[in-house]
């Protein structure tokens, strides 16, 4: 046989057994779970040691509170005792422990546990990768050959070595848009993958991956409505919309057990976010592009180059033109402020997107476009040699077997910088011996260190050193050096012995000649019950008022957002399991819409119930300056400078002072300043202050909290609102001049500065007030 | 679809599992004793001050970020030191924490600090 027919028979042979190993699942999850094998081998040959990065450690701690609650407690993970002072585990945004990944935790240890995430976590977003591109037409080899582009993609080589593993969450991106683009066209299997894909990626955490699902959902819906209202089948509009509604209340219910605790974290302490971030367009390419450079975005969303052929020819038919339109939204929210008009800053006015600070995150659903793109190229040119082999002209059909080769060896190719980046990303991080429970001690919290902090769960300490992307309600009354974590108030009015101690349930036994208040050195949460006397929050610390007598006290942390969440999920479960027994055989008509329509709303029922019959003490009480002095007064105190300097957004700097107008180098001075806001106020602000020496750089405080306790906009109008902060004196500048200027800018909207239309008494310049000036002895 | 069908994708699996349960953890330190962990809480107290002079350098009216900035100097420090004298991380974490609650001689200037100003974080990075 000639040299060339021999090679076409051997492509030939290559080719159908690609197709084969693509079509039949058990093969094509085999090559999956190899291809994630090679990208977490580091990760797994490292798996027992802990990643010594920042934010591994608090991510990391949840995930073994979780496991410590279940495992040694024998609890349902609710209240982290460990960090903070005391939180909800379950209301924390960022844990990642209501997920099925969580029996890996369980079984292996949390480091071990994060590895083996890892792997299923990209066999799974392999094959969702996969199936969405075949949804969307592709064939089964184009699919297999594209979905790493995804699943493989940069985001999830970075995630592991920052300790981010509730990004992979992402990984049911595209199983949710599966899902929801199959349940909008009426189909109630679709409905099932959604909720239980949508359920799952809030479980596994993070502010990001569910809320850029949602819009990818939205997305598909518009799509929808498009294309029906483009053909008139308004029926099929109709009923398709109702199954995506109905696939949202049932994923929404099932995801209950998890949004109904964030919610409620977040609604009592607001995630607030400023800043106007952006990307230039070089440093998007780079970022999906490029190979990794150090101290360089470059890489961190990689997808590489090779997978530009197959996504051009995808590109060509008039089907991808709504991925294409999806590609380019993507690219422009990625962006940021960076491009003008900005989407981004669009979509942060709407109520789930506004804590979004990374607009380059937008790139993880651009790789699900540009998998699902290449993956239709490679299916066109399968088809194009197929059918029009025959009736085409040979050079036409040489171009398109020669692109046949070509767009899928560069998928194959594009496999070894795929995977390579996770091993590289993983080889970077810093890595210490696993800490080892020690001896049985009593729980204390102590003062602790976030930097360090799976150190300390093991060592039955709880760091009140904390950080999290939201303010966490923190008590300043703590201690982190109490020889008893609970305490009588006063203490000559009894005393207290601890019977058992254990994350979510307190045993005392309390002896009181008077009543008295109990104090736990923990954080008050409105989960919080007692089965004697009354529980209090004094400036956020845990206290129980307590009659005379001698009694048990126990404590008890149930919110009701776990509560009714769980009840919710479990109805939720109940109706979904009775639409994935009616979708064994897909009916139609009256009955069945009927069946899932109150599949849909039974979640309702827990959820309106629990809502309305229990309810939570809710303490409000003022925010307190760090001089322990109200925040709100009414009017600014004595030896207050007036100033009275209007601002163009409802604001006026009422007054200033400083402790000190010749302090000492080295030391701290107390500044004040006296706001008082109009009725109508526009949003977005922040205050930056500028404070410059006679000779030499200056320093910079800008901060939106007033009294880092509360926000301009929530506070009362016609109200003086004391913003007191301390002033550090840096030990370089003795017999420098220093003037402080304070003005308002647009933090969370554009960024420029707001004009002084009133000076009042104030100097001015450049829409700055000069509130105060020292010369530092 | 025969179970003997899902025999490759079970075996990559259970080398993914494989992997992940032999491989060894970094080689530990031995426990510290009682003077090893003073001889620790002394080394990092001493410089506490030093170092919150630092993060009010460099945040001169953020009380948290001060505090957060002091506690990362403060876990270099322990690692540092723990690293150098072949000190468990957890034990140096540890006897910082004994340290303060039993009043170990330290030779700060100025009192430890016994809690943390409120999480706090930055709206504007």
């Amino acid at each position: 046989m000639p040299a060339p027919r021999n090679l076409l028979t051997v492509g030939r042979w290559w080719y159908r057994t690609a197709r084969s190993v693509a079509r039949w699942m058990p093969w094509r999850l085999a090559v999956f779970a190899m291809l994630a094998l090679f990208a977490v081998w580091h990760l797994l040959d490292t798996a027992p040691a802990l990643n010594e990065f920042r934010d591994a450690h608090v991510l990391g701690h949840y995930e073994t509170a979780a496991r410590d609650s279940i495992l040694r407690w024998h609890q349902l993970p609710l209240w982290d005792p460990y960090y903070c002072g005391g939180m909800y585990l379950l209301g924390t945004p960022q844990a990642r422990f209501l997920s099925p990944t969580l029996l890996l935790t369980l079984l292996f240890g949390e480091p071990r546990g994060e590895a083996l995430t890892a792997f299923v976590m990209i066999v799974v977003g392999l094959e969702g990768a996969f199936r969405y591109a075949r949804l969307r037409g592709a064939t089964s080899l184009g699919a297999v050959l594209a979905a790493p582009v995804f699943a493989l993609s940069g985001v999830f080589a970075v995630a592991p070595a920052l300790g981010w593993f509730n990004f992979f969450g992402f990984e049911l991106l595209p199983w949710m848009a599966l899902g929801a683009r199959r349940a909008l066209r009426g189909d109630t299997r679709g409905v099932v993958v959604f909720a239980i894909a949508m359920a799952w990626c809030v479980g596994m955490g993070g502010t990001y991956a569910a809320p850029i699902a949602a819009l990818w959902c939205g997305f598909e819906a518009v799509e929808l409505v498009a294309n029906r209202a483009r053909r008139r089948r308004w029926t099929a509009l109709g009923w398709g919309l109702a199954t995506g509604a109905a696939a949202a209340l049932l994923g929404a219910g099932l995801a209950a057990a998890r949004l109904w605790p964030i919610a409620d974290s977040l609604a009592a302490a607001p995630r607030i976010i400023g800043g106007t971030p952006g990307n230039e367009w070089e440093v998007v390419g780079g970022m999906l592009f490029s190979g990794l450079k150090k101290d360089t975005d470059d890489g961190t969303f990689f997808v590489g180059l090779l997978v530009l052929p197959a996504v051009l020819v995808g590109l060509w038919r008039r089907r991808s033109i709504p991925l294409a339109i999806a590609a380019a939204l993507l690219v422009w929210l990625a962006l940021g402020y960076a491009q003008t008009p900005s989407l981004f800053a669009a979509l942060r006015e709407l109520p789930l997107y506004t804590t979004l600070r990374y607009p380059e995150r937008f790139l993880v659903p651009l790789a699900l476009v540009l998998a699902t793109l290449a993956a239709r190229g490679v299916s066109l040119l399968e088809a194009y040699v197929r059918t029009r082999g025959a009736r085409s002209r040979r050079r036409r059909l040489f171009v398109a077997q020669a692109l046949l080769v070509l767009a899928p060896l560069c998928l194959v190719f594009d496999l070894r910088p795929l995977t390579q980046q996770h091993a590289v990303r993983a080889g970077g991080r810093t890595l210490a011996a696993p800490p080892l429970p020690g001896a049985e001690r009593p729980f204390h919290q102590a003062r602790g260190n976030r930097w360090a902090l799976e150190y300390y769960e093991p060592i039955q300490r709880g760091s009140l050193s904390c950080w999290e992307a939201y303010p966490v309600p923190e008590s300043p009354l703590l201690r982190g050096d109490l020889q008893s974590e609970e305490q009588v108030t006063p203490p000559d009015a009894g005393t207290l012995t601890e019977r058992s101690w254990s994350p979510n349930a307190i045993d005392l036994d309390v002896d009181l000649s008077r009543p008295a208040t109990v104090a736990v050195n923990q954080n008050w949460h409105s989960g919080w019950r007692a089965n004697v006397g009354e529980i209090h929050s004094d400036r956020g610390l845990l206290t129980v008022a307590m009659p005379a007598g001698k009694q048990t006290l126990s404590l008890r942390f149930t919110p009701k957002s776990a509560t009714g969440g769980a009840a919710t999920t479990l109805v939720a479960l109940a109706a979904l399991a009775l639409v994935m027994w009616r979708s064994r055989r897909p009916r139609a008509g009256r009955r069945e819409a009927l069946v899932l329509a109150g599949a849909a709303l039974a979640p309702l029922l827990p959820a309106v119930a629990i809502g309305a019959l229990v309810h939570e003490p809710h303490f409000v009480e003022p925010p307190i300056a760090m001089d322990g002095r109200p925040v709100i007064v009414d009017t600014p105190g004595p030896g207050m400078t007036r100033l009275d300097a209007r601002f163009d957004s409802g604001v006026v700097l009422e007054a200033a002072s400083i402790s000190s107008s010749s302090p000492g180098a080295g030391t701290d001075l107390v500044l004040e300043l006296d706001w008082r806001r109009d009725v109508k106020l526009e949003k977005g602000l922040g205050i930056f202050m500028h404070i410059t020496p006679s000779s030499g750089d200056g320093m910079n405080g800008d901060h939106v909290l007033l009294s880092s306790v509360l926000d301009l906009e929530d506070a009362p109008p016609d109200k003086t609102l004391r913003d007191v902060m301390p002033l550090w004196v840096p030990e370089d500048s003795r017999g420098k001049k220093w003037k402080v200027w304070v003005g308002l800018w647009r933090v969370r909207r554009g960024g420029e500065r707001v004009k002084v239309t009133g000076p009042g008494q104030a100097s001015i310049d450049q829409d700055r007030v000069l509130a105060a000036s020292y010369e530092v002895r | 679809m025969g179970v003997k069908a899902w025999a490759p994708f079970a075996v990559v699996c259970a080398v993914a599992l494989g992997r992940a349960l032999t491989a060894a953890a970094p080689e530990q330190a031995p426990e510290s004793d009682d003077a090893l962990l003073r001889q620790a809480f002394r080394v990092v107290a001493s410089e506490e001050s030093s170092m919150r002079r630092g993060g009010a350098k460099t945040f001169p009216t953020d009380p948290w970020s001060r505090d957060d900035d002091f506690h990362k100097q403060e876990a270099q420090k322990a690692r540092d030191w723990g690293g150098a004298h072949h000190v468990r991380a957890i034990d140096m974490f540890f006897a910082i924490d004994e340290g303060i609650r039993s009043r170990w001689p330290h030779g700060n200037p100025s009192l430890l600090v016994t809690t943390t100003p409120p999480c706090r974080p930055r709206a504007i990075y």
